[in-house]
């Protein structure tokens, strides 16, 4: 390859890159009553899922946390969990239907229910880190929200149907 | 009225030994005389155990005098079920309680524990392995239901996993279940364990570490602490 078709493709590349790190992430916070909901705009590559496995005891072996990791403008970690524990093969169907909505589209909106509370030093989030791959690993500042939903342009993703209220713009099911 | 007593039976803690004795039975090819002999077998003492409809019967003909039940509309803003179970609760904590001789478990650790376990829906999709509002285990229900096992001195029987899809049936044993891990929870502890103890051993995180312990309890701890404003 010529000198100048590297350069090209070294700044194309890092154009590339540019733009993935950029990417989207706005929220807003609400308050329903006596309850606060926040509304995530965010780019697909700022988020990581995991399904968690509690080690526990006797019959409940069965444990698996769900969680979302959401990395901010600021490089800062905000943990998402399901509020329920669930099986390990529910939990996986749960990422793959979410990685499937990731995928079609490059930015999603998401209802997380409670306030944002940084975490204090013992307890608050169910991991400590969160890896984004090339936008690094970084520290998961706040306290554990609970998920309510995720939508594309197509679609939305969550069983809020328990609840009495979701986030301004979100369906309850 | 007063029960028949039958002078064939030797009574031993829950359970009766009943000698063998001539039964009626239908009219079959087999039994063209309607009678046959029952062999030897052991009978559970009454008041020892529950099936679905005595569960059901039980409940709607209870004394709800002296009953505590658990806080009301606290939990309303967030779940709009919340409050239709106060009563399976208050009920079926009484009832163990007495049944017992043991004092009776916090109504509201019993609510804020199916808060964490299912959001009150009765019967969650997203769980293949745990069931109904309380997320009773295949696991559980057998234990609930073994007459030799842990939980012998009282036992429910003949509950299907799909009975777990009814409130009505899976509170009464998932608090069955709680004055059990109650008990678990004071040996492993040696001392008498407290509401959050208790509902570690429920879900297995007793002896867990201190950090899944934290992060564990925190759902149940939220929504017990809003019953307790």
């Amino acid at each position: 390859m010529h000198l100048k078709n590297k350069v090209i493709v070294a700044l194309l590349y890092t154009f590339n890159l540019g733009c993935q790190s950029a990417g989207v992430y706005k929220i807003q916070t609400y308050r329903i009553k006596d309850l606060d909901f926040q509304v995530i705009q965010v780019s697909s590559n700022r988020i990581q899922q995991k399904c968690l496995f509690l080690n526990a005891e006797e019959g409940n072996e069965w444990r698996h946390q769900y969680l979302m990791f959401i990395l901010s403008n600021k490089n800062e970690v905000l943990e998402i969990a399901a509020p329920h524990n669930t099986d390990e093969e529910s939990c996986r169907e749960k990422i793959a239907a979410i990685e499937k909505m990731l995928q079609f589209k490059s930015e999603i909106r998401m209802c997380a229910r409670d306030g944002l509370k940084q975490k204090n030093a013992r307890e608050g989030s169910w991991e400590e880190v969160a890896d984004f791959g090339s936008l690094g690993a970084h520290k998961v500042k706040y306290e554990s929200l609970t998920f309510d939903s995720i939508c594309n342009s197509r679609k939305c993703y969550g069983d809020n149907s328990a609840y009495t209220y979701t986030c301004p713009g979100f369906v309850k099911q | 009225m007063p029960r028949k007593k039958s002078n064939n039976i030797k009574a031993s803690g829950k359970t009766t030994d009943v000698r063998e004795h001539p039964l009626t039975v239908p009219v079959s090819k087999k039994n063209p005389t309607g009678k046959t002999i029952r062999d030897r077998h052991v009978r559970r003492l009454p008041g020892t155990d529950l099936d679905g409809d005595q569960i059901i019967d039980l409940f709607k003909k209870y004394n709800r005098k002296g009953l505590k039940y658990p806080t009301t509309k606290k939990l309303l803003e967030e779940y709009k079920n919340s409050d239709d179970y106060d009563e399976i609760i208050a009920v079926w904590i009484d009832y163990f309680s007495k049944k017992f001789i043991k004092l009776a478990l916090d109504p509201n650790s019993v609510k804020a524990l199916i808060a964490s376990e299912s959001s009150f829906i009765e019967d969650p999709k997203e769980n293949k392995i745990a069931f109904g509002i309380t997320q009773i285990t295949k696991q559980t229900l057998k234990i609930l239901q073994d007459p030799k096992g842990e939980v012998k001195d009282f036992i429910f029987k003949d509950i299907r996993q799909k009975d777990l899809k009814n409130p009505a049936i899976a509170i009464p044993l998932a608090i069955r279940w709680l004055y059990r891990k109650q008990e678990t929870a004071r040996s492993k502890l040696k001392r008498e364990p407290n509401h959050e103890e208790t509902i570690l051993e429920y879900k297995g995180w007793l002896k867990g570490n201190s950090a899944l312990r934290a992060s564990g309890l925190k759902n149940y701890r939220k929504h017990y602490n809003a019953l307790k404003k």
